[in-house]
């Protein structure tokens, strides 16, 4: 009897879940993103959003924009994700294919991650979804074994890289081969962590300029680290991946990177199971960790699909969302009011960027990225020309000027 | 119907299939690639005329030129060493394996294993062979000790082309390989034998009567391999990325076409579909007449 019962119910709850796809919207979304396939999937299948199913699409992340572009000029996914900053969106905004987004209250998301979906003219176009952290990021088992407590100044970062050196461990992973990751992680971090907020803002408004002396010291230390022996033997040989190798292997004990590698699915793990990650600051005198919105969620202005879209993004700006993301996905999203996080590494790394994370981003500022040579352009072939020995740090800040001054760039008055 | 109209639409209809291909694959696209050039256009959205408004950025704008010829002679340099090696390599190989030495046939498919492979899988595999983990690091730093650092082998500005240069004349080699083996081949044995008779040693006799024949045939690898080095990128495009690093030190002209087009990092602006077109026609325009050349040569002599 109860058999029959627990069957009778299996089969009306599956009629009903029949009837409710049957009149259920189909919305598409584009990512490039992996780990948010079962987030999706979680949404969808327990129907989160009211009459609204999800078709996620995960595009392979290098020829995302290649795809994404094709298929807007046949319609195109109903929702798509858009890497963050100004520059990614401009050619979609002045395509039409987005608009500045209506209807989607914003108020509890992270300031920090809204500059992700601003566009050139200061609006708001998506809402942003993930918000990282990047610093130094440390092997915690290698500091303990040499006896070293976190530095909380440059000094005591010179002095543990010599104990460290001493060890026979290097101090400082670099991974220099990756172009991407000298300008969007160590250019920004370094920023964070040697250039007071305010200077900072100065670079993007063209108020100071990259030759000023705040800005060559974040060039200076990185050289000096390198001439000091405190770096990998040749960092320009290594990659990305080399650099986090060396880190998981405990041969180095510091990188600059991104919370991602310390998340769930990071390949250093498989590396060392075991292994236990620290974050800080690069200890100089703004002494701050770097955060940024990582991208947002666009709605196609062309989809036919315009309610169930935009029950799609009103639901990713909501606390349940946030709460999904965290648990789904193991980053933090972008949402700024109060969540649950109980994941012990999420929730310190959400303190640090809750009160110690420095406000300007130069790496996604339209100001210094809307002409080429571009800032991320300029900067990931000043380091490499720096740590190939081509070019002094002071040499490497007057080339970075001189680029944005070629194309007339907000301070380019200022800075002849 | 006569013999003569029978023969024409035999003709014609032996034509067709071939013209038919070549036409809507090669030749639609071509024309179409011209019309692109014309426009200023970021892949989505209204494309806007412009003339020839590309082609004078391109050559004229210090930024966009630079590139362009970086990218050119890198190409040209590129090209110079993948020849260079299969030409050289691969006649010293042809000829080894043509001998009927111990073991032949072995060595000939180690050497033509390489070439079915994905290139993709080549260009990861051999970055795995020279990553500063990898063995031939190991073994020059602790294994013979004969250097201090590993070396960067595509980390180092003056070192990485090259060796993506290496990497296609690996994967490639085989190719070289079999056309020369397959024209030394043909040497007839009676013009071989002819010259032993006279006494001919054995280089004389590849100098005289070997060598000559073997012209159509690198003529031939000459004018495929320009073809394939100046339109496509993808050794350098999965291993270096669309920025071509070290400092653009790997930049040849697909890289280039693929940036403009597709923008390189996440902070590029100024994406261009027209542009990109520019390019590929003006890198087009570069090696037509080589291979025309080459190839009207190679037809004469037959």
């Amino acid at each position: 009897m109860k058999n029959f019962k627990l069957t009778g119910l299996l089969l009306a709850s599956t009629f009903l879940a029949v009837a409710q796809t049957a009149t259920a919207e189909e919305v598409t979304i584009y990512s490039w993103r992996e780990q948010e396939i079962p987030l999706w999937q979680h949404i969808s299948d327990n129907n989160l959003i009211d009459g609204v199913t999800i078709n996620f699409v995960r595009l392979n992340s290098d020829d995302y924009d290649t795809k994404l572009r094709i298929d807007l000029q046949s319609g195109g996914p109903d929702i798509f994700q858009g890497r963050a900053g100004a520059a990614w969106l401009a050619s979609f905004i002045d395509a039409g294919v987005i608009v500045p987004l209506e209807g989607v209250d914003l108020s509890n998301m992270a300031p920090a991650a809204m500059t992700a979906a601003m566009g050139a003219d200061g609006q708001i176009y998506g809402v942003p979804f993930a918000i990282q952290m990047e610093s130094i990021i440390y092997n915690k088992g290698v500091f303990e074994a040499s006896g070293i407590a976190v530095p909380t100044n440059m000094a005591e970062l010179t002095a543990a890289a010599d104990a460290l050196a001493a060890a026979g461990v290097t101090p400082m992973s670099f991974g220099a081969r990756s172009g991407w990751w000298l300008n969007q992680v160590v250019g920004e971090v370094m920023t964070a962590g040697m250039i007071d907020d305010a200077t900072s803002q100065g670079l993007i408004d063209g108020t100071v300029c990259f030759t000023d002396p705040a800005f060559v010291a974040t060039l200076e230390a990185v050289a000096g680290w390198q001439a000091a022996g405190y770096m990998n033997a040749s960092p320009m040989a290594d990659d990305y991946g080399a650099m986090r190798t060396a880190v998981a292997l405990g041969e180095a004990a510091m990188m600059i990177d991104g919370v991602w590698s310390s998340g769930p699915a990071s390949p250093m793990y498989e590396i060392d199971p075991d292994l236990v990650m620290g974050f800080m600051p690069v200890p100089g005198d703004n002494g701050k960790v770097y955060a940024f919105g990582d991208g947002t969620y666009l709605a196609n202005a062309a989809s036919e699909k315009a309610d169930a879209v935009a029950a799609v993004m009103a639901f990713t700006a909501t606390r349940d969302f946030a709460e999904l993301f965290v648990a789904q996905v193991g980053e933090l999203p972008a949402y700024g009011a109060e969540y649950t996080v109980e994941d012990a590494r999420l929730s310190m790394v959400a303190e640090m960027i809750a009160t110690n994370s420095a406000a300007p981003t130069p790496f996604f500022a339209y100001a210094l990225n809307a002409g080429e040579p571009s800032y991320g352009q300029l900067v990931a072939d000043g380091y490499q020309a720096l740590l190939s020995g081509g070019s002094t740090a002071a040499e490497v800040a007057a080339t970075i000027q001189a680029g944005l001054n070629s194309w007339n760039y907000v301070g380019a008055a200022n800075c002849q | 119907m006569t013999y003569k109209q029978k023969a024409r639409i035999q003709r014609l209809a032996l034509l067709l299939p071939g013209v038919a291909l070549y036409g809507i694959f090669n030749f639609m696209p071509l024309l179409g690639l011209l019309g692109l050039s014309l426009v200023r256009w970021p892949g989505i959205g209204p494309s806007e005329y412009v003339g020839l408004g590309n082609f004078m950025q391109l050559l004229g704008e210090p930024y966009y030129r630079d590139q362009f010829f970086n990218a050119l002679f890198q190409n040209v340099y590129f090209f110079v060493i993948i020849i260079g090696a299969m030409l050289i390599l691969g006649t010293g190989l042809a000829l080894l394996l043509s001998f009927r030495t111990w073991g032949r046939n072995t060595y000939r498919a180690i050497f033509f294993i390489p070439y079915p492979l994905a290139g993709a899988a080549v260009a990861f595999l051999l970055n795995m062979m020279v990553e500063t983990r990898g063995p031939i690091n190991t073994l020059l730093v602790k294994g013979l000790g004969v250097m201090d650092a590993p070396i960067g082998f595509l980390g180092e500005p003056d070192l990485a082309l090259s060796t993506l240069a290496v990497f296609y004349s690996w994967h490639r080699l085989s190719f070289a390989i079999i056309l020369i083996m397959s024209a030394i081949i043909a040497v007839r044995v009676h013009l071989l034998e002819a010259a032993m008779l006279d006494g001919a040693n054995r280089w004389q006799t590849l100098r005289a009567v070997v060598f000559p024949v073997l012209g159509p045939a690198f003529i031939l690898i000459t004018v495929i391999v320009m073809v394939d080095v100046f339109n496509n990128a993808d050794y350098t495009l999965l291993l270096m990325g669309p920025e071509a690093g070290p400092l653009r030190n790997t930049d040849i002209m697909g890289t280039f076409l693929f940036r403009t087009s597709f923008g390189g990092s996440a902070t590029s602006v100024n994406i261009n579909f027209g542009m990109a077109a520019a390019i590929g026609l003006i890198t087009a325009l570069l090696i037509l007449p080589a291979a025309l050349y080459l190839s009207l040569k190679n037809l004469r002599k037959d």
